[in-house]
């Protein structure tokens, strides 16, 4: 790998890092941001393991960044699934048996972050509705993917079924990306001043 | 625990399914639209570069440097490629692309002025052009030419 090689491969992840993130806070999970680590902060993690040779990665060089996609979103929804930190709503971090008034039920872990799951749940359908909610693309866009009942769909399915060059779709997907930066996890951040 | 591990790894991949079905794969993204999408999460791409170099840094001092180990190869790479650039590079960065505006401004110039001067003279009517005040030696062709146009002004004083 080269130098700019490197410096790409730290984009990606903490651009990985931080789409998890976003998503996570739409769910309504926004002590992840209170919980002591910063997107970038999951992005070094994986480049420290990685170099030195903490990870087993016997793929080709091409194979690399989505198996170290892979491990940042890992290490997000391992955080995400530790029950013994929590949050108030305010973004301050504390020990769940010190939770003495927040009695909400807490969703199933092993469904959060299933499509399905994310699309049918109310509050992370509702920052998705808000922030799509002045283009008809990006509106036309998730409507389609929920179109798709039984299957993930690719970008062709998505692009075959709107009768657009799967191109079109590629550009859609970059549009909510940003959009779900500035709408969901910055705007959270900001919230709770992290 | 192996349960526990099996539906871990089943929810991170649900987990990596939904953000590559929404919003594709980071490693599609040219390096200018990932630095765009980190710009929307508040993130300075130059900012984030030099604060992971010291956090990698720092890695390698604390337990390779100062307990003697050799830091490895991959890792001792990475610092090096994300080291933030000194004030000496910076300041060559600047010449490069105020040499690259003044270049960029010429060429510009040179072709809307040659573009200027066709539209002023159309090309049917332009009479061909030539030079030979700097010539040393006249070629047969030139010769040919100024002959005949010697040949055009004798006429036209007859």
């Amino acid at each position: 790998m080269n130098e700019a090689e490197y410096r790409r491969l730290l984009k990606i992840l903490t651009v990985r890092a931080c789409r998890a993130f976003s998503v996570a806070v739409w769910k309504g999970e926004d002590w992840v941001l209170a919980a002591g680590k910063s997107p970038a902060d999951y992005a070094a993690e994986t480049l420290i393991l990685w170099s030195t040779n903490k990870l087993k990665f016997t793929g080709t060089p091409e194979a690399l960044e989505a198996f170290l996609t892979k491990v940042t979103t890992n290490a997000i929804n391992s955080t995400l699934r530790k029950r013994e930190v929590k949050t108030s709503r305010s973004g301050k971090t504390m020990p769940a048996d010190e939770l003495t008034e927040d009695a909400a039920p807490q969703s199933k872990p092993e469904s959060l972050f299933d499509l399905r799951s994310l699309l049918r749940d109310d509050a992370f359908r509702r920052a998705l509705d808000q922030c799509i909610a002045d283009d008809d693309e990006l509106k036309e866009y998730v409507l389609a993917i929920e179109t798709f009942e039984d299957i993930i769909p690719a970008a062709h399915d998505i692009a075959a079924l709107l009768g657009v060059p799967v191109t079109n779709i590629y550009e859609r997907r970059r549009k909510l990306a940003r959009r779900l930066g500035k709408h969901g996890f910055t705007g959270s951040r900001r919230r709770s001043n992290v | 625990m192996k349960k526990k591990n099996n539906e871990e790894n089943h929810q991170a991949e649900s987990f990596e399914e939904s953000l590559e079905t929404l919003f594709g794969r980071e490693a599609d993204l040219t390096d200018e639209e990932l630095d765009k999408e980190l710009n929307a999460c508040g993130i300075d791409a130059a900012e984030l570069q030099t604060n992971i170099h010291k956090q990698l840094f720092d890695y390698a001092n604390h337990h390779y440097r100062t307990s003697d180990r050799e830091v490895p190869g991959n890792l001792e790479k990475m610092i090096r490629a994300l080291r933030p650039p000194s004030t000496a590079d910076k300041a060559k960065a600047v010449v490069r692309s105020a040499e690259h505006l003044v270049d960029s401004f010429l060429d510009t110039a040179k072709s809307n002025s040659a573009e200027l001067l066709n539209n002023a003279l159309p090309a049917q009517t332009r009479p061909p052009q030539f030079a030979f005040r700097n010539k040393k030696e006249l070629s047969a062709a030139d010769k040919a030419l100024l002959q005949s146009e010697q040949e055009d002004v004798d006429s036209s004083d007859e």
